[in-house]
């Protein structure tokens, strides 16, 4: 590639890469401005006179430590849960041989093929039947298992090549002792895409909040707490956007800083090092 | 199901045994040392925070104790909760919503159980009464009046109009390029001043048969109409904004149809700009406008009504009331505190006014879907794309499905 | 040579694991029962989860489709329906039909639009980060998945500005095009293919097309295209969801092994042979995934519609997620909305199946 091309594609990447950033820093420079500013400038990527008003709603004047310690709770257990229990349920569906392998899967895509908000009222009845309400248990318990994340860990170890698999195998190790051993560290790539996902869609999770704790406001988690700020008005039309940004972006940070520290872990060519060696 | 009917069974027998639960005491009338639920929505922080006090007030008195939830997505939280059969003691009811409830069962009348009920607003009174029962009382209320800037209208020259022909021309007269004299969301929660200034309304009063094929009717949304196609009106969207207040407040227009809450909207995001609320231009059957209420509501399957009943009288008190409406822009449901509330911000004067001759705007359950049908035939109005007699039979067609008349 | 058929993914063309094992005839019964044994083991934990939280909500929602019930009050206030909620929403001639034509309509445009793009686009910006040579991988990776992190709340606001009359889209618009553009994106309930047609003069719809009616709406109707509204709605989800699929694509490349790319390049293959050759095919499970995930994502399109149209302009944006949410909390129709949700089941079912038949056509 010569030194023109390889310039032009990176400045089209970088400029792209920034069209991808702007909203992030749009949000973050508007909830520095005042209410009135973002009525009057709303595109300017930066404050004119600059506000920590929404901050200080947010921070000092709201349960935010409380339900940022609740979200964190939540998602940890939650995310560890997934990375665990649907990467077992994955390599069963993916490698393992047994009666009934292909019904469970196709379970698993046809509990996606539900569009989840017509679950919201009946997951309430199942969960206030099984006394889960107003809990940490209800919260974490329906996340510790999703259909995605099988479905994701099925298909990424129907990509991993079957040579170690079946070479340990041969050496007596058996079939737990294989998939801990050999195949994990192996999916390593797998396994960091469910665990940034998971991470993800716990700590956005909204609905099952909203469902489980409304009630019990000392279990509240971080995007159901900022969602009862910044809105008003008859009909919602005065939304007080520095706090509504302002909010999402405390809810974005958490989610950025896990995949800018597991991304580092993508390096290429574990698989083809392992089938070498 | 079998385990749903054992716990209503079990709610039932505990209740005639008066001995579950914190149920102190247990003779209907008098019950104290109660704990109940309330829930709200938000309407801005500075309310929260005054209903949160007026509540801790009434929790000082010793009789009961409130837990007030402030809830996002209230409807999906409420239809939840009551879907759910772990229904709140107390909660707000959109007066839109009061129908389907009602019907459903899950109010407990108790309109007529707090002080002095005939000093509420007719109108408000008839919109949370179904069948007759007066449900809920309504805890306070806005109304749609005609906005516009001061300084627009002044320059050009021009009065703040008083029936429709000034309307059309004060109009026509403030319509600059890229800014319409008058900007008007197209939802019939809006439009519908125009239709009760002329006499008509898409069902009649007893709500059991569509009226949208009046002359009256195609009357109100032509004139209406005309204005969008002639470019003297528009909707918010159309001019980049996402509401009336917002146009105003951006300039992109001068006259605008809102409600109470554009005070505090102007307030917060548009505080450099001057405006004024005048009562709305009479029609041909004379003055018109839509009132806006949200009531407080018991559940019918509270354990803890009479304890909940003394709560919502305590709400709706006259000192409560004006305690919980001075600071903002929405007004007390009770007639005898109009003056008082007016007494600090007389330029809302029309917005008090309206409560005399508001119409209420509410129907029957499963209404909705006409309400949207009709609001696609307004937007095909303020659009040009359909003309008046598409959008009147087509809503009375809808309509016709759910009067089944 | 590089032998393909040794590679792993090639004997399985389809992602419902096939009787493979069976065909091993070195295999003992005595493995058999283990993997049979493990096999179960290894799932039951999640099987349970989903059971309980999933299954069991589904099955009650599937029984509720068949009751009349507001939602407002417990489930035994409910009164038997039998098929009334399917039949007023596909057969029954009325304002409830027509909607959900109309949201049946708008969502096809919308999946036919938004998977192909969204998947062409996440597996190249797939390949460019993954590149060996690329410098500043780690930016290039967080840039390009922000907007798959950034809260709704935001990237709608920021949306609204864009496309806004004086916005972002209609200034380069107007450099690029005669004239100036002052298109209100969000406000225009039209469908492009309407639009188009009108450029060429056709205003009025041939009689065949206007005369004969589905589900309440002509065929014209139904042939009107994503309005410029929907399309909107289209790029602000495309461009929210390329970041995840990206990072799907991406570990589906790391699985690659590197010495068989060496190999073939050894062996004197062109980067465009070693790409459609080697990556595309070694690929195939991961593509799966996520035209699957795009199907059902797209399907199910909600938080959007609901963070800014509500449906309209008249009714332009409706989809029926979102249909469910109106009829299940605003209409208190509940049965109603459960039986949208299972049409909706049935039609992804359908787009799946067509998706993995097509698929597996293309290996053979």
């Amino acid at each position: 590639m010569t030194a023109v091309r390889r310039a032009t594609a990176y400045l089209v990447l970088t400029a792209a890469a920034l069209v991808f950033i702007y909203p992030f820093v749009l949000s973050l420079a508007t909830s520095l401005k005042p209410r009135d500013e973002v009525a009057a400038h709303p595109v300017l990527p930066w404050p004119l006179s600059p506000s920590s008003r929404a901050w200080e709603d947010i921070l000092i004047h709201s349960d935010f430590p409380l339900w940022t310690l609740n979200s964190v709770l939540v998602t940890v257990f939650a995310t560890l849960l997934r990375l665990f229990l649907d990467s077992l349920a994955g390599y069963a569906l993916a490698r393992l041989n047994w009666r009934g392998r292909g019904s469970v899967f196709a379970l698993v895509l046809a509990i996606l093929a539900v569009p989840p908000i017509v679950l919201t009222v009946p997951r309430f009845l199942v969960l206030k039947e099984m006394s889960l309400l107003n809990s940490y248990a209800g919260l974490v318990l329906p996340l510790a298992v999703d259909a995605v994340g099988i479905f994701i860990m099925t298909q990424f170890f129907q990509g991993l090549p079957r040579e170690l698999e079946e070479a340990a195998r041969i050496d007596g190790a058996n079939i737990f002792q294989t998939y801990w051993k050999v195949v994990l560290p192996l999916a390593r790539p797998g396994l960091l895409t469910l665990a940034i996902l998971s991470f993800q869609g716990t700590w956005n999770e909204f609905l099952l909040p909203l469902i489980v704790v409304r009630a019990s406001p000392s279990h509240w988690t971080l995007p159901f707490g900022l969602s009862t700020l910044g809105r008003g008005g008859a009909g919602g039309q005065t939304y007080d956007y520095p706090v509504m940004l302002a909010g999402s972006m405390l809810t974005i940070l958490p989610v950025a800083i896990i995949f800018l520290i597991l991304q580092r872990f993508f390096v290429r060519g574990i698989a083809a090092g392992a089938v070498k060696g | 199901m079998n385990r749903l009917r054992a716990l209503a069974l079990t709610a039932v027998a505990c209740l005639a045994v008066a001995a579950c639960g914190d149920d102190g005491g247990g003779s209907a009338g008098t019950e104290t040392g109660v704990s109940l639920s309330m829930y709200a929505f938000s309407s801005s922080p500075a309310e929260d925070q005054t209903l949160r006090k007026i509540i801790d007030d009434y929790n000082k008195l010793g009789r009961n104790t409130v837990t007030l939830n402030i809830l996002p997505e209230y409807d999906t939280a409420l239809t939840t909760a009551l879907a759910g059969g772990q229904p709140p003691d107390v909660f707000y009811v959109n007066d839109n919503k009061l129908p389907d409830l009602a019907k459903a069962g899950t109010l407990e009348p108790i309109g007529d159980k707090v002080d002095n009920p005939s000093d509420f607003y007719e109108s408000l009174r008839q919109s949370f009464t179904y069948n007759g029962v007066f449900y809920c009382p309504p805890k306070d209320f806005s109304t749609l009046q005609l906005i516009y800037n001061t300084d627009e209208l002044a320059k050009a020259n021009v009065q703040p109009p008083k029936t429709w022909e000034e309307l059309s021309a004060a109009a026509k007269t403030l319509t600059k390029p890229g800014r319409p004299g008058l900007v008007i969301n197209p939802e019939f929660y809006r439009w519908g001043v125009f239709m009760a200034q002329a006499g008509a309304w898409p069902t009649n009063t007893e709500i059991t048969s569509m009226t949208m094929d009046s002359a009256q009717m195609s009357q109100a949304l032509q004139f209406v109409a005309d204005l969008h196609k002639g470019g003297f009106a528009a909707s918010p969207a159309s001019v980049g904004t996402g509401w009336g207040g917002e146009a105003i407040g951006k300039g992109k227009a001068a006259m605008t149809i809102e409600g109470n809450w554009i005070v505090g909207a102007m307030k917060n995001d548009f505080p450099t700009v001057k405006y004024a609320v005048a009562e709305l231009p009479a029609g041909p059957s004379g003055k018109g406008t839509m009132a806006f209420s949200v009531c407080y509501g018991v559940a019918k399957a509270s354990t803890k009504k009479a304890a909940a009943i003394d709560f919502v009288k305590f709400l709706v008190s006259p000192e409560k009331q004006l305690e919980f409406t001075k600071a903002f822009p929405v007004m007390p449901s009770r007639k005898s505190l109009a003056g008082q509330w007016l007494a600090d911000k007389p330029e809302l004067q029309a917005f008090v006014a309206g409560g005399d001759y508001a119409k209420k705007s509410v129907f029957v359950p499963g209404f909705k879907t006409v309400i949207d049908t009709l609001n696609d035939g307004i937007q095909g109005l303020a659009a040009g794309n359909k003309p008046v007699p598409e959008v009147v039979s087509s809503t009375q067609n809808a309509g016709k499905d759910v009067l089944g008349g | 040579m590089v032998d393909t058929t040794q590679l792993p993914g090639t004997a399985e063309t389809a992602a419902v694991p096939g009787p493979a094992g069976r065909r091993r005839r070195n295999r003992t019964s005595r493995i058999h029962g283990r993997q049979g044994l493990a096999g179960w083991l290894f799932v039951m934990p999640a099987l349970l989860g989903l059971g309980t939280f999933l299954l069991l909500p589904i099955l009650l929602a599937l029984w509720v489709s068949f009751r009349d019930w507001s939602g407002l009050a417990p489930l035994d206030t409910s009164t038997p329906a039998g098929l009334d909620n399917y039949r007023d929403l596909l057969v029954k001639s009325g304002i409830v039909q027509s909607d959900f034509a109309k949201s049946l309509r708008n969502n096809l445009y919308y999946v036919l639009g938004v998977v192909p793009v969204q998947t062409a686009l996440a597996f190249f910006l797939a390949v460019v980060v993954n590149a060996k040579l690329l410098k500043g991988k780690t930016f290039f990776r967080t840039a390009f998945y922000f907007p798959s992190v950034t809260s709704s709340i935001a990237v709608a606001f920021i949306f609204v500005f864009l496309f806004s009359p004086t916005g972002v889209v209609n200034v380069l618009l107007s450099a690029l095009l005669p004239g100036s553009v002052e298109t209100v994106w969000l406000n225009e309930p039209d469908g492009v293919f309407h639009v188009v047609l009108g450029w060429l003069g056709v205003d009025t719809p041939p009689g065949l097309l206007a005369d004969h009616r589905f589900m309440g709406l002509s065929y014209w109707d139904w042939l009107s295209g994503p309005s410029l509204a929907l399309l909107t709605i289209m790029a602000l989800a495309t461009w929210t969801t390329i970041g995840t699929f990206m990072l799907m694509f991406l570990a589906g490349l790391q699985n690659i092994p590197e010495d068989l790319d060496e190999a073939a390049l050894i062996d004197g293959a062109s980067p465009r042979q070693r790409f459609f050759r080697i990556t595309v095919p070694l690929m195939r499970p991961t593509l799966f995934l996520v035209l699957t995930l795009g199907i059902i994502g797209t399907w199910q399109v909600f938080d959007q519609i609901y963070a800014m149209t509500s449906g309209g302009p008249q009714k332009a944006t409706l989809t029926p997620a979102y249909l469910i949410y109106r009829d299940g909390f605003e209409n208190s129709a509940m049965g109603r909305a459960a039986a949208i949700a299972f049409i909706v089941f049935a039609i992804i079912l359908v787009f799946t199946g067509i998706q993995r038949f097509v698929l597996r056509g293309r290996t053979e």
